[in-house]
């Protein structure tokens, strides 16, 4: 049972036709929730981090990603039990399913921060000669992504309320994460914790490269990288366990 | 083995998939399209199933066992189907006959025995399973298709047939939710029977459909048989089994009861039927 090319290229277009088709403005509409996210956020936090250059920037980012990242989980878990009546009749390999969400909300973020580096540059915010780099730091963010979306995706076959753990957890990891506030105003004792969050890591580098105008350090991302790709080859073994049993449960 | 990996290999995902799942398959070395030897498949039985993590921890926590609870869902089953031929399955609901369908898919995994396929098996699932109801049918046929094994560039060139099959000309690029069942089940049916299926596994899916389109059905069957399609057919109905079938097998509670040239099979069956 193997993950084609061709499988992941169907259930992504799927995935983005629906999307984008709900809607008459299809992708701009889509774009509208966190745009609006950001217009709060600028609206409140503006203010009181005003340390912060060209605020809606940095915020606009930091929504992009972590949007991408609770987004994709919350809808890998839900694609396995949503593929059982393909699961339950053909002999597909059902990694394809978790796969492909990570894969079709790459592409949205691609497209959201391509968007949004054409803007900026065209306002003088963001330096467009760093959208390589940023694109390299999409690798890590990916993989990161896909390794959670492999594991909670095939541990909700047998336990249904994992989504609602994961989704508290989710909640949590917002504000445990710099998405609307520097990572300087957390405290000293605190920092620890910023150094253990995964998506601190992940989201240093994009901000560098779309918000800061600096390089991300590439020594520390090729690290990042290895990291990710570490967790997602664990992951794809332990999907590999899983899916032994899923035709029990599915 | 030789011809068996081969084929599996260039077929792709349905073949392969079939073949590294279960471990107890093997190349069919008589040359049947479809064998199975001895093939037992143990499931879990629904009474108490543990479905969420809170569950599992109340239940873990008061001391209760929280072994399953197996049954034999089929017990020793042999079965050979040549090229060309269409074996039916029938029995009463529970009899094993889906299960049956799902091991020789490889969706199943066999707790004992062998299930040996050369090339290509395509199953035909429950009505519209497979395709989305928000996608058109010109995208239906390609997320069904390759979710089937196929190759987008096999349905690229199979599309024509398809659409012709399925006499949706004109809807092909309408979202599947304003289909009617019988425009679903057309697609569907013409999706999987497409590109020639070595194997082919229909579970119940012609009953729908208006005399049309069974007609149109059987013609596409006894079309494939010609070409070397080996078919098993899951169905309770009957008359359909008699017309079509070359041999007739019955299962009751996982196990053979009888199996054979239609007529007698299906004489029997109703008997044992009606004495109930």
């Amino acid at each position: 049972m193997t993950v084609t090319l061709d499988g992941l290229h169907v259930l992504v277009a799927r995935a983005l036709t629906v999307r984008y088709r709900r809607s008459s403005l299809g992708f701009a509409w889509s774009l509208l929730q966190p745009l609006m996210a950001m217009a709060i956020l600028t609206a409140v936090f503006a203010q009181v981090f005003v340390s912060i250059e060209r605020y809606p920037i940095y915020v606009i980012v930091g929504v992009f990603v972590w949007g991408f990242f609770s987004l994709t989980l919350v809808q890998a878990m839900d694609s396995l039990l949503g593929a059982a009546p393909i699961l339950r009749r053909v002999a597909v390999a059902p990694a394809l399913f978790p796969l492909a969400v990570v894969a079709a909300n790459l592409v949205h973020l691609l497209l959201s921060l391509a968007l949004l580096a054409a803007v900026g540059a065209a306002f003088g915010l963001v330096t467009l000669s760093l959208v390589p780099a940023a694109l390299l730091a999409l690798l890590p963010l990916g993989l990161f992504t896909a390794a959670l979306a492999l594991v909670l995706s095939a541990v909700c076959v047998f336990f249904h309320d994992v989504r609602y753990f994961a989704e508290g957890i989710l909640l949590i990891g917002f504000y445990a994460t710099p998405v609307m506030y520097p990572p300087s105003i957390v405290p000293e004792r605190w920092t620890a914790l910023l150094t253990l969050n995964p998506m601190v890591w992940l989201l240093a580098p994009l901000r560098d490269a779309l918000w800061a105008g600096v390089c991300p350090d590439l020594s520390r991302l090729f690290t990042t990288t290895l990291a990710a790709a570490l967790a997602a080859a664990a992951a794809a073994l332990v999907f590999q366990r899983l899916s032994r049993r899923f035709y029990l449960y599915l | 083995m030789n011809a068996s990996a081969a084929t599996a290999q260039d077929s792709g995902v349905a073949a392969s998939a079939a073949l590294s799942l279960a471990a107890g398959r093997a190349a069919s070395a008589s040359g049947a399209a479809v064998q199975a030897r001895g093939l037992s498949v143990r499931l879990r039985r629904e009474r108490h199933r543990i479905r969420s993590l809170r569950e599992y921890f109340v239940e873990s926590v008061r001391g209760r066992r929280l072994a399953p609870e197996w049954f034999e869902a089929l017990s020793s089953v042999d079965l050979q189907v040549e090229a060309g031929g269409l074996l039916a399955v029938i029995g009463a609901n529970g009899a094993g006959k889906t299960t049956l369908l799902r091991a020789l898919a490889g969706i199943v995994a066999p707790s004992a025995g062998t299930v040996a396929i050369r090339g290509r098996v395509a199953p035909l699932l429950e009505l519209g399973a497979g395709f989305d109801p928000e996608l058109t049918g010109r995208e239906n046929v390609f997320l069904f298709g390759v979710l089937l094994g196929r190759r987008r560039k096999q349905l690229r060139d199979a599309y024509a047939s398809i659409v012709a099959f399925s006499g949706l000309g004109d809807s092909m690029d309408v979202a599947i939710k304003n289909y009617s069942s019988g425009m679903v089940a057309r697609l569907g049916f013409a999706v999987a029977t497409a590109c020639e299926p070595e194997v082919l596994l229909i579970d119940e899916v012609l009953a729908v459909g208006d005399e049309a389109f069974r007609a149109q059905c059987s013609e596409r069957i006894a079309g494939l048989r010609a070409g070397g399609t080996a078919i098993v057919l899951v169905s309770h109905d009957l008359s359909l089994v008699e017309r079509e079938a070359d041999r007739v097998l019955w299962l009751d509670g996982g196990r053979i009861v009888a199996e054979g040239a239609p007529s007698g099979v299906v004489a029997r069956y109703l008997g044992r039927e009606t004495a109930r």
